[in-house]
Parts: C-alpha cells; structure tokens; sequence
C-alpha cells in the first residue's frame, strides 16, 4: 500500500495515534459514566450527555484506526488488541445504532463498559503492528476481517439486549416491579433491539465468510480444514435460523432471545477454540 | 426554605382563603363546587362590596378557592365565608366548618397557588389535570373582569412553575392508580399500544378507567364483554368496540392483546385451556392479563404459560406505591422551584413601584441622549458644544414630562394604574431587576 508520506518522511497521522491510544477509554469512560448517571436518575440529562461523547470517542476511534492503517500499511487487525479495539468500536457503533433508532438510552450502560475494557486492554497492552508476511489478495481478506469484526460487534450487542430481555421478562412474570423494571424500556424494544443486532450481524457475518471463502480459493489455502470456518458457519446458521423465526415464523419472547444467545455462544465458542485449542490459521500470533 | 420576601417591597395585597380535601370532607366540598356563572357571581362580589382590583377564584372537587387583590377587606375568610353562603348556602362561620377555611396572606397566598399548579396541594400529589384547572380558572376570571396585570402575571409565574416541575422533577412521573398503572404495565411489556388491542371484561366503573387510560395512550381497537348485553353495549359504544357475551371469551381472545377484567363474578372468567388455546393461535405472540377484579377473574395457572404476563391488583398497587413514593422524594426539588419563581415574581412585583420605574424610564432616556450625543459630538464647533447639551436635554425633558405625571399618578389607578406601569417596562425594556431601580425604591 503507497503511504502519503509527511515532511518528516513519516505519515503525516502518526503523531496523532499516542495522543489517540490515551483518549479513546477517556472518552469511552466519560461515556459509561454518563450513562450510568442516566440510567440511575431518571430526571438527568446523562444520556445526552453519554451520547455526545459517545459519538466524539467513535469518530476519535475510526481517526485511530485510519492512523494506524496508514502508518503501518495493513489493516490494523493484526494482533489480539487490535482485535480488541475494533470489536469495541464495532460494538459501539452498534450501539449508538440502536440508540439513536429507537430513542432509548437507559441501557447504554450494560454496554459501554465493556466497550470501555476492551480498548483499556488494546490500548494498554497493544500498539503498532509489522506484518511478518502481508496477506494475498489483501483486498478480499481485509473486506473479510472487517465485515467478521463488525459482524461480532453486532452479535456481541444482541446477546446483551438478549440477557437484559431475559432479565426483565423474569422481573414481570414475577410481579418484581424493581428499579430494573422501570429503567428498561419496553420488552417488546428489547426484543426488537436484539433481533435487529442480530440481523445486522448476520448479513455482516455472510458477507465475511463469502469473502473469506473467496480469499482462500484465491491464495490457495485449505479452507476446510480449519475448524474455525466449521464452527462459524454453524453459528452463523443457528443465529439465521433464530432471525428467520422471529420474522417468518413469529417466535417472540425467550425463545426466539435462547435461539440468538445460542447462535453468540456458538460464536464466541469458535474465537474461544481458534485462540486457545487448535492450531487455525485465523489464530492471533 | 429561603425567605424570598422583602420588608421594605410595596404589599402585593393578594390574599387566597379556600378549603381543600386536607381540611374539609367530601360533602362540604362537593357542596362548595361553583359553577361558571357562580365563580362570575363571585368575582363581581369581591369586585364590587370587597372593592378588590383583581379577583380569581379555582373550584373544582376538591378545592375551592378565592383569590384577591387589593380592596378594602378586612376579614378575608369571614368575606369569603359570607360570599359561599350567600352563592351556595352553606354557612362555615359556625365550627366545626368555620376550621374547614385556610387563609393566606401576600407572598404566602402566591407560594399556595404555585403548589397548587404543581400539583403539590392536590390528593393525588403531583397530578397533571390541576394545572388546566387553573388555566380554566383564569379565563373565567377573564371573563367576568377579575383578571388584572398582577393575577395574569402571577398565573404566567404558576403555569411557568408547573411546567418546570413536570420537566425538572420526577414529580409527574410513574401510575398513581390502579388502572393507570395496569396500562402503564401493558405499555412495559408491548412497547407502544397503538396497534394492539384490547378486551375488557366487565363494564363497570374500574373497566370505564382502564379503558379511557387505553384510549389515550391509542389503542383504538376494544371487545367488550358483558354479563348484561344492553350495558355491554353501552359501554362498547363510548369506547368505539363491540361487544360480546361472556361465553365468547375463549374465540375472541386470541384476537386480544391486553386483557382487563373488573367484574364481580364470583368464579373465574378465563380459564387456562382457553388461554392455552389462544397463544397457540395466536402463534405464541405475548398477551397481557390485567386482573382488576376481587375475586380474581383470571385463573392464576395462565401466569405460568410462556410470554403470558398476568397481573392482578396486588402487583398494580405495589406499582402505585413505588410511584408515589418517588413522587414524594421529588416534593424538595419542587419545592426549590417554587420558591426560585416566588423570588423571580416578587422582583418584578417590586419593580411596579412608581418611583424605581419613573427613575429607570428617565434613567432609559437619558442615557440614550448621553449616548447619541457623544456619537455625533464631533460633527459639531466646540463653541457649539453647549448649545446642543442644553438642546438635547430639553427635547428629552418635553418628551417625558406627560408620560412622567401619568406615571406618577399611577399609584392611585388600581389595576390600570399597573398595567401602565407593566407596559413602560415591556415598551422601553427597562430591566426589571435594575439594581439602580431597586435601591431608588427603597
């Protein structure tokens, strides 16, 4: 990749990614702290406040990532803390997504914390990247990393407006009409909110495993083979069969929310694996 | 709580004398409800006998109130004990009924009227339906000549006051009746009830309520069930529904959404292979039992069946005594506003006064002259420079010198004496919170 190239012979963005690596949990944790104030007290304006600063730590995020891209000259998804960040980016935007559909911003607090530790992790133990050998093909596999890491961010905040579905379908079923109960907007949003991350999640995760599938026949590998494609692809089923049932087959309620959870376990499982267990080549070295 | 008064300001000369439920029981007050001629009745009385500038009187079930500015009365409450036995003929100056009468006098009575607004003063503490009451009170004031520059100001002050309570304060927020509640409990498990819709069992008054508070929120779609078919109907045709029997419940009920059921059958009305049946047709979609009947009309077994939520008036009071429980924590902070628009109502009282107003009217224009001289001053000779001070300063004397002895005489013109006053401060901006203004008056 031909980098623009500053006075110095350095890129012109580069300064700006120390500056960035500090702000980012600054402005995520000024963010968790507003929302936490919005979701504690009904009458305070955290959840505007919480929003605001959630859309400057998105935007300071993708500033970021460009940074990094072009200082390093790949995609900056090369190791865990990458991963990491773009996750949390992803979830945010996700999130902010969702808010700003459905209005709602009592529950920004379930997921901005872990936005929040996830880029506390990348940007503490993380940093600059050197390919040991850059990918075939780039185009195709980076299209497929992002479209996967995307594709997790949004799975990632359907399963949390699954639980919290879950948790205030058990608080009015019991007639426990707690603090809980009057900070959560209603079930059916909840629900609505969780198939929706998760029909988001869905195109983004056949978008990345169609590119993958054409990355490998590109540059020649045994696709296969890796268990991690096996196991994807099975998430990838169980969570279009729990969209396909809320939309075609009408499931509302807990069961249609075990369907997504169990398709996001499944998915989780297989990053789980990948990492730890078996030797794949989408394993972070 | 802040003394926002001031010793040294002019008298309002605003009293209210009234009963509410706090001092007075039903009957009395049920009595004591006047109509619209007979508030008209009342404000010429106070007018003409008590020699009042501005008169306003808020009367609905549970206050009655009178409120009076200016006059000659010596004895608000026996005034106003007179006036009420003379419109409705009940006598409250024997006891026990002489202690039902409160009476308030100058910034105290315009703080009573600020609660009021706010819903602070009402049974149901911080309910909406007062602050329109109030605003009818005012036009009828309106109407038979008792509003006046004051009590509009003061009933802006109140309305301005309410509505920084319902935004700044919780004091509006969560159900404060069973039947609100059950809605707002149907509105927490199917999001917005536009589309839904709606079976209400029974059509009695606890089914009326339920219903209304569904209307409102939009559900447009109701089934009435009834023992008594002619009831049934007429209760179905106020709400835009038709109507069934009893023994229809189990077919229309997968075509329902939310369930209210108030009637006084000794044995449950929906019986659990009825709704069992239901969701099976109505592919498993949630469907809200609200059971406001003693004894319960929905068997308890439904409660149990996946994405059926059934809550009877247990829950719902629980629900009501959560929310009237926030309500009473958020009194302080509307408390704090009241005496923030108390203190912002008094300064502009005080600016009334005719001399800090003919001293900031003349204060105004002479600074405007001062201003425009020394803008043009170098166009001019300096041997000219006199000349035109002396010029100036006596175009500006002629100009002021009818509005300053209209303004001077104000003092003795009542309410039209007021609203001059009030327009010289809107027509020339003249700060009503002028430091310079104030000290002149004292």
């Amino acid at each position: 990749m031909g980098l623009p190239v500053g006075e110095a012979g350095r890129p012109p963005m580069q300064p700006l990614i120390p500056l960035l690596t500090t702000l980012l949990p600054a402005l995520y944790a000024l963010s968790a702290a507003a929302y936490a104030r919005a979701y504690a007290d009904e009458g305070s304006t955290g959840g505007r406040w919480g929003s605001v600063a959630l859309r400057a730590a998105v935007f300071a995020h993708l500033l970021y990532l460009t940074s990094r891209g072009l200082t390093e000259g790949h995609l900056p998804l090369a190791s865990v803390y990458d991963f990491l960040s773009a996750t949390a980016l992803s979830l945010a935007a996700v999130y902010l997504y969702l808010e700003t559909r459905q209005g709602i911003r009592t529950t920004g607090i379930f997921v901005l914390p872990i936005v929040l530790l996830m880029q506390v992790i990348s940007s503490a133990y993380g940093g600059a990247t050197v390919l040991r050998q850059p990918p075939l093909y780039p185009i195709w596999f980076e299209i497929h990393t992002l479209a996967a890491v995307l594709g997790y961010g949004a799975f990632f905040v359907s399963a949390i407006y699954g639980i919290l579905f879950l948790g205030l379908y058990r608080e009015i079923k019991a007639n426990r009409l707690s603090f809980f109960f009057r900070r959560m907007p209603p079930l059916e949003t909840l629900g609505r909110m969780n198939v929706t991350a998760a029909s988001a999640g869905l195109v983004l995760l056949a978008l990345a495993i169609l590119m993958g599938i054409g990355w490998a026949r590109l540059a020649g590998v045994a696709l296969l083979a890796d268990p991690k494609t096996w196991l994807t692809v099975g998430a990838w089923l169980v969570l279009g069969f729990a969209v396909l049932a809320y939309h075609r087959l009408g499931w509302r309620g807990p069961r249609a929310v075990y369907a997504s959870l169990a398709g996001f376990s499944t998915l989780l499982l297989s990053r789980v694996v990948t990492d730890l267990f078996v030797n794949s080549f989408h394993t972070f070295r | 709580m802040t003394d926002v008064t001031d010793a040294t300001a002019a008298p309002l000369e605003i009293f209210c004398v009234g009963l509410n439920h706090e001092t007075s029981p039903l009957e009395v007050r049920d009595a004591l409800v006047l109509n619209d001629e007979e508030v008209g009745r009342a404000i010429q009385a106070l007018k003409e006998r008590g020699g009042a500038s501005e008169a306003l009187v808020i009367s609905t079930c549970n206050r009655t109130e009178v409120y009076a500015r200016g006059g000659e009365i010596e004895n608000p409450p026996g005034f106003v004990a007179e006036l009420l036995r003379e419109i409705k003929g009940m006598d409250l100056s024997a006891a026990p009924a002489r202690g039902y009468l409160y009476t308030y006098r100058e910034p105290e009575a315009v703080r009573h009227l600020f609660r009021v607004a706010c819903g602070l003063d009402s049974q149901v503490l911080g309910e909406p339906q007062i602050t329109g009451q109030v605003k009818d009170a005012l036009s009828l004031a309106a109407k038979a000549g008792g509003s006046g520059p004051v009590i509009d100001r003061l009933l802006e002050a109140a309305f301005r006051c309410a509505k920084r309570a319902r935004t700044e304060t919780g004091i509006g927020r969560g159900p404060v009746s069973s039947a609100y509640a059950a809605v707002s409990l149907a509105g927490k498990v199917l999001g917005s009830l536009e589309e839904k819709r709606a079976l209400i069992i029974g059509a009695g008054e606890m089914a009326a309520l339920a219903a209304c508070h569904l209307m409102e929120v939009g559900v447009t779609s109701f089934m009435v069930a009834n023992r008594t078919r002619e009831r049934g109907e007429a209760f179905a045709a106020k709400v835009h529904g038709r109507v069934v029997s009893l023994e229809a419940i189990p077919v229309v009920l997968p075509g329902a959404d939310v369930v209210v059921s108030a009637t006084s059958s000794p044995q449950p009305l929906v019986l659990e292979p009825a709704v069992r049946n239901a969701m099976r047709i109505r592919r498993n979609r949630p469907l809200l039992f609200l059971d406001l009947a003693v004894p319960r009309d929905i068997d308890p077994l439904v409660a149990k069946l996946p994405n059926v939520f059934l809550h009877d008036l247990d829950a719902l009071g629980g629900l009501v005594s959560q929310s009237l429980a926030q309500r009473r924590a958020e009194v302080p902070k509307v408390e704090a506003i009241i005496t923030d628009e108390l203190a912002r109502f008094l300064r502009w009282h005080r600016s009334l006064a005719v001399k800090p107003t003919v001293t900031a009217f003349r204060g105004h224009f002479d600074r405007v002259a001062r201003e425009e001289l020394e803008r043009h001053r170098r166009r001019f000779r300096p041997e000219d420079q006199a000349a035109l001070e002396e010029l100036v300063h006596s175009i500006v004397q002629k100009l002021l010198h009818r509005p300053t002895t209209r303004l001077t005489r104000a003092e003795e013109e009542g309410a039209r004496g007021t609203a001059r006053i009030d327009a010289v401060h809107d027509l020339f901006g003249i700060d009503q919170e002028d430091p310079d203004a104030d000290r002149d008056a004292r």
